[in-house]
């Protein structure tokens, strides 16, 4: 039940400014204090603002590692394995990963071992209207940044920079 | 020795100087405050600026010696013609302060003139001027040295242009005496004027320029933190120079992906006509020049013949002194990138080196040309006198601007190496080069810049009745065309070259500024 | 681990600092930094060092590390004077110091440049392992410029294990990054370095963090004044893992301070 398939007929989009990290640090603080936590609770557990946990509670509901009902946050069956896992978490949720944009696009356009840039993934989400900066060239910055920290964490993608570009892994 | 001679030469260059500076804030002023406040002038004037920015404007000077004094011909037409000159080299640096101050003006300040309904004059006067201030006065330290360079070059090429019944009357002047002393074998009062030049430049430097940035300091807006030291050298070469190259290779500097730029792509709308204004100028100036000759071979048009022949001729040209160019720069950047390194990592060694460079480096290349010819052997091999000319014009540029690079390098990642017990080449090769590479290629295309303008008084000089050229060159090619009346052949040889050299920026330079600041700027 | 299994001499000193003044001349004149600092860093410690900013823990630090001379006194590493760096010390920098210009990897490299008796193949290998060992696994080919603060500390960390050094410096290493990102390092901190997996026997942190310190710390150094003495040293002895909430947390960073003002 806690694993229900987010519905897929809209698109799923990781909040720009969210790391890998800190859903790890939300995941693992409200596992410490029983799995149950109310937003403001978990803000001050992790000395964040609410304005920044939001975010970062959306990008963790949007993984399945989190339900967040009537201002509680939950942690799913999900969530309690990646609690647990002790190295390389993100990469129990590889395939949770792999359906958010930019990283399901990105993954797309590698298929085939074809190596691509962020500003092709911009450009192919662009054109269906999934923008994360109104300015062309952050949006591009952004979702490269997302890729980096997101898609190799998780081992979907490999990155060289010398050559600006990802290969699926 | 005559001391009078000397003051009267060094005081007549000043006035220019300072009648060209003050014409050249005034400009700045309206041309860089329209350009902020105004989207459709911008778009013009940013690529008309830049274009007047990287073009050798010493190419351009015979002919508008000849178009103004042609129309004005007695001392003040040619004083006019002088000052115009070193006003063209100074005001594109000064005006684009002025543009990126105005620009920078927070939201607030501009609300708060709206709430209180000022009128356009209230707002120049009250919140553009002063908030340009500080940039005005930085900026102009770098056009001050880069004016004194034309305003020699210029006085140079006027004693040049006189000859036969054409007596361009300026008497006096520091490129006068230059070339008067030694061509009479005054030698002594030569020197005396070279001291007097460095003297004069390094009081001017602390009186003037100094007390001007110091005292702009009140109009800093509040968001910028006060300079607490004054570093002549990294302040003057660098902060300014980093502002005094082409425009079109910061306005995407921070951007990773240029196509996408709004910026670049007003630019680029811009640049259409502002090559248009910049040819109608040029033929309105060509027009006048020849019209003062009296001499319209170009009344009747010239044949596929001639304009092919005409052309070659000049390509050939234009070619030797790409080479000349390119090879006076790599011996440049040879000796400057290692020493520029090596100095600024000893703080002995930067204090005892850098009021040593900072005279050298005020005085004015040409105006060494005298004693240059008279070195044995190398004096009459003119490519090696050219060499040295043009290379004494720019290895500072190259050597301030990788002293200033590592300079502002962070003391923990020059103290990395001896953390890390790496050896020299390494440090040099992983730390030190690469975090000068910024530096080194600001510094390079201000220096290329200047080689091509140095290039005009370098390749062929006269003074009394020895002339000093090189083979072949367009500088010469410049020079002497003017001075005949080739009309055809200069127009092309000055069009040809700004060409190059717009296109060599836009495409060349411009990617390896890019590539370069993407990746070898130290921001942790 | 260390905790539970305590090797034979653990406590005997790695880093002794015996009578260091320091001064720094301003305009000829000498002006003291620090007075008489004594201090040690035993097997298996963590050392903070705290005391108000500018009251000169860097210099300290940079002392220990062979950067600056001491105007007089002496620091000792395993027993041999400290006379300039030394390559069984390694240091972790607050602003990180990555070469923007060099990859992860190449970074990683770089500091191994000394290691004349690697190949390059082996260096590379070592920090391949020292990046892993860091959690930076897949990131050998990204640049500085593209990583997040916090990935680049890991970037900074992996390059002073893979020296495999006895002495780990580390310099404000947490106050430039984010509250959230610098708790996960913190977290990974004392398990990472202090552990019978690496090579490391002492950690000297500055920190001006004080629930830092109580987190991470076996003792505390406390600098104050100006000049600078050592107003206290304390020995934390409060079990691992440490809750931040408890009360006896909270008595320790009182604890320190008091000794502070
Ligand atoms: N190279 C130097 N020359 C002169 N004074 C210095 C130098 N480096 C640091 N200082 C002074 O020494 C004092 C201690 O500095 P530092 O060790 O950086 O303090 P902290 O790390 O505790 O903030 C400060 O007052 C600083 O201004
Ligand atoms: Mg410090």
């Amino acid at each position: 039940m806690a694993d229900t398939p987010m519905p897929l007929h809209t698109a799923l989009l990781m909040p720009g400014n969210v790391r890998g990290g800190q859903v790890i640090s939300l995941v693992e603080i409200t596992g410490s204090i029983g799995g149950k936590v109310d937003a403001p609770k978990l803000a001050d557990e992790m000395g964040a603002d609410l304005a920044v946990l939001l975010p970062i509670l959306d990008a963790a509901e949007m993984l399945g590692l989190v339900r967040n009902e009537k201002a509680d946050v939950h942690l799913t069956e999900l969530g309690l394995k990646f609690q647990k896992t002790t190295k390389n978490k993100l990469r129990v949720i590889k395939d949770r990963i792999a359906m958010v944009e930019p990283f399901k696009m990105a993954l797309e356009l590698a298929s085939r071992g074809k190596h691509i840039t962020a500003s092709q993934v911009a450009d192919a989400l662009s054109e269906m209207g999934l923008r994360w900066h109104y300015k062309p060239e952050l949006n591009e910055a952004l979702i490269k940044t997302l890729l980096i920290h997101w898609a190799i964490y998780a081992g979907l993608l490999s990155y060289d920079g010398k050559s600006d570009k990802f290969l699926k892994v | 020795m005559q001391f009078g001679l000397v003051a009267l030469d060094i005081v007549s260059s000043w006035v220019r100087m300072v009648l060209a500076l003050g014409l050249s804030i005034l400009f700045a002023l309206a041309i860089g405050i329209l350009a902020a406040r105004n989207r459709r002038a911008e778009a013009v004037i940013l690529p008309l600026l830049d274009i007047f920015q990287s073009i050798p404007i010493l190419g351009f000077f015979p002919v508008v010696i000849l178009g103004i004094y042609g129309a004005i011909p007695n001392f003040v037409g040619a004083n006019i013609a002088v000052i115009v000159l070193i006003f063209t080299s100074m005001s594109w640096n000064i005006a684009f302060g002025v543009y990126e101050a105005v620009k920078a003006i927070p939201q607030d300040y501009l609300d708060l003139l709206d709430v209180s309904k000022s009128s356009s004059w209230e707002r120049i006067k009250n919140l553009y001027i002063p908030a340009s201030m500080s940039r005005i006065a930085y900026n102009t330290q770098i056009s001050w040295a880069v004016g004194l360079f034309f305003l020699v070059a210029s006085e140079i090429i006027v004693v040049g242009t006189s000859t036969g019944s054409l007596q361009i009357p300026i008497p006096y002047g520091i490129g006068i005496g230059a070339t008067y002393f030694p061509a009479n074998n005054d030698y002594a009062d030569y020197a005396l004027l070279i001291g007097g030049i460095v003297v004069a430049v390094i009081v001017w430097r602390y009186l003037f320029l100094r007390a001007f940035a110091l005292w702009s300091e009140k109009y800093k807006m509040m968001e910028e933190p006060r300079e607490t030291h004054w570093d002549p050298i990294t302040r003057f070469y660098s902060w300014v120079n980093h502002r005094a190259i082409s425009k079109l290779f910061l306005l995407t500097h921070d951007v990773g992906v240029s196509r996408f730029s709004s910026t670049i792509a007003r630019f680029r709308r811009g640049l259409k006509y502002a090559v248009l204004i910049f040819l109608v100028l040029f033929g309105l100036l060509l027009f006048s020049s020849i019209a003062s000759s009296g001499d319209l071979t170009l009344s009747h048009l010239p044949s596929a013949a001639q304009l092919v022949g005409a052309e070659a001729n000049v390509l050939v040209n234009l070619g030797a002194s790409f080479v000349r160019v390119w090879y006076v720069y790599g011996i440049c950047a040879a000796i400057g990138l290692p020493l520029g390194i090596a100095i600024s990592l000893s703080f002995k060694l930067y204090d005892t080196a850098s009021p040593v460079l900072e005279v050298f480096s005020s005085i004015p290349a040409p105006i060494l040309l005298p004693a240059i010819v008279l070195i044995p052997v190398i004096g009459h091999a003119p490519e090696a006198v050219a060499a040295i000319v043009m290379m004494l014009a720019i290895i500072w540029y190259i050597i301030f601007n990788v002293m200033a690079g590592v300079r502002t390098l962070p003391a923990d990642l020059k103290s990395l190496p001896n953390v890390y017990h790496v050896g020299r080449w390494a440090a040099w090769r992983n730390v030190y080069i690469p975090g000068a590479l910024t530096g080194f290629v600001t510094g390079s295309i201000t220096a290329i810049g200047g080689a091509w303008n140095a290039l005009i008084i370098a390749e062929y000089f006269t003074a009394g009745t020895t002339t000093t050229q090189v083979g072949v060159g367009i500088g010469k090619l410049i020079v002497i065309d003017t001075a005949t009346g080739q009309n055809l052949s200069l127009a092309l040889a000055i069009l040809t070259m700004t060409a190059l050299i717009v296109v060599f920026n836009l495409t060349v330079w411009r990617r390896v500024y890019h590539r370069v600041t993407k990746r070898y700027t130290y921001n942790r | 681990m260390s905790q539970s299994e305590p090797k034979p001499g653990r406590g005997s000193p790695v880093v002794r600092v015996e009578h260091v003044n320091l001064d720094y001349h301003k305009e000829k004149e000498p002006l003291p930094v620090l007075v008489d600092i004594s201090m040690e860093a035993g097997r298996d410690e963590l050392v903070a060092i705290t005391g108000p900013s500018g009251c000169g823990k860097s210099t300290l630090l940079r002392i220990i590390a062979g950067l600056v001379r001491p105007s007089a006194g002496a620091v000792k590493v395993l027993d041999s004077e400290v006379k300039g760096p030394r390559e069984d010390v390694a240091m972790v920098f607050q602003n990180f110091v990555l070469l923007p210009w060099r990859t992860a990897l190449e970074n990683v490299v770089f500091g191994l440049s000394s290691k004349k008796d690697l190949t390059g193949e082996q260096k590379r290998e070592r920090a391949m392992q020292a990046l892993d060992v860091a959690g930076l696994t897949g990131f050998e080919n990204v640049y500085p410029g593209e990583l997040s603060g916090g990935m680049k500390q890991r970037v900074g960390v992996a390059r002073a294990l893979a020296t495999e050094p006895k002495v780990m410096l580390m310099d404000e290493p947490f106050s430039s990054l984010d509250d959230l990102t610098a708790e996960r390092l913190r977290k990974e901190t004392h398990s990472l370095l202090i552990s019978p997996e690496t090579s490391i026997q002492s950690v000297i942190l500055v920190s001006h963090n004080v629930e830092e310190i109580i987190e991470l710390a076996d003792k505390v150094v406390i600098l104050s004044g100006r000049p600078a003495r050592v107003s206290g040293v304390l020995t934390v002895d409060l079990p691992r893992p440490r809750n931040k909430k408890s009360e006896e947390f909270f008595r320790w960073v009182d604890k320190v301070y008091s000794y502070l003002s």
